[in-house]
């Protein structure tokens, strides 16, 4: 490694006398008091966010999670806890849709009465809306039939 | 607070680096406390206020945590740190450029008034001193930089080109020629007889 030079030609007197002024001002800066922890709650905040599961942090083995500055870092409890929350959300939006394919067609039977659709449930969704409405399209026209005999009688 | 024993305190940077990276997160903080103070009092000289300083030093720690993986161990990881801390302040400097410098003396007595500063008993009076720093603060990036690394941070041409990714020859110019301007600046001031 190279040292610094002090003479650069133009009189290393000067740059000594530079030098002097230099070293003169010179702060011993410090770092605040806590600014290690802080650093650190940072390096862990990101390394829970972003990285896996070190082998060391998993449960049951042999290394428990770390202990840093006076407070026990855990990386296996918020993670399980976010899993078993989104397998139970997933859960019941899958009951919820299942509950909604099932009461739906049931709330709307009594409505089509008459249309056919009773003998069409059992087929497949689409088939079933089809004849649903092809039932409502007959129930209308009858109604309509109904209606202009009755104006003819009139 | 520093995890650890003697033992571990007695650990190169290259062994913490190693563990750290194995999953060892804790031993990081080894690692910061080591170079906290270089660190901080680097982007201290660079961006001129205490709060400031302080994001930038943790942001360079955060941001060395997060490259770990990539650290080649080419350099020395203080030189690997000091270069990603530059690379904030430059990046820094360039976004702040006016309120850093107009805000300096102010920022000067605010430091030494929070105990953060600790200014080194010299020969130079008060005036001279503020004097100094105001020629320092005058100088162009890139002559200051080169000034503050080698005589505040006391690194070798070696590291100062590493930390600013300039050839050496470039460093020994740009030093050359801060040395000069300082000297001029200086002498208009009237410091010492300087020059």
């Amino acid at each position: 490694m190279r040292k610094p030079r002090t003479g650069h030609g133009q009189g290393a007197w000067d740059d000594q006398r530079l030098e002097t002024y230099l070293d003169g001002v010179r702060e011993n800066a410090r770092a605040p008091h806590g600014f290690a922890q802080r650093v650190m709650n940072a390096v862990y905040r990101e390394s829970l966010a972003a990285r896996p599961l070190p082998a060391a942090a998993l449960p049951g083995r042999a290394a428990a999670p770390g202990t840093t500055f006076g407070h026990t870092v855990s990386r296996s409890h918020p993670t399980a806890s976010r899993m078993y929350r989104r397998i139970g959300l997933s859960f019941l939006l899958t009951a919820a849709v299942l509950a909604a394919s099932l009461l739906v067609p049931h709330g709307a039977y009594p409505m089509l009465i008459g249309s056919g659709v009773e003998a069409v449930l059992g087929a497949g969704p689409s088939e079933a809306v089809q004849n649903a409405l092809l039932g409502a399209g007959h129930a209308v026209q009858g109604a309509l039939g109904e209606s202009h005999i009755g104006g003819d009688q009139e | 607070m520093v995890p650890g024993s003697a033992k571990l305190q007695r650990q190169t940077d290259d062994e913490l680096i190693e563990r750290v990276r194995r999953g060892e997160t804790r031993l990081f903080a080894l690692l910061v406390v080591r170079y906290q103070d270089p660190v901080y009092g680097m982007a201290l000289r660079f961006v001129r206020r205490a709060a400031d300083a302080e994001d930038v030093a943790q942001e360079a720690f955060l941001r060395a945590y997060r490259s770990l993986e990539g650290f080649k161990g080419d350099a020395r990881f203080s030189t690997w740190l000091y270069r990603i801390t530059w690379n904030l302040c430059a990046d820094w400097l360039r976004r702040n450029r006016k309120p850093a410098r107009a805000s300096v003396a102010l920022d000067d007595d605010a430091d030494v008034a929070d105990g953060r500063v600790d200014l080194e008993e010299g020969l130079l009076a008060a005036e001279e001193r503020r004097k100094v720093r105001q020629a320092l603060v005058g100088l162009a990036e890139k002559y200051r930089s080169v000034l503050i690394l080698m005589y505040y941070q006391k690194m070798s041409y070696d590291q100062i080109a590493s930390v600013l990714g300039a050839p050496m020859k470039t460093v020994e110019t740009r030093l050359y020629r801060a040395r000069k301007l300082l000297r001029q600046s200086l002498q208009r001031e009237g410091v010492g007889g300087a020059g």
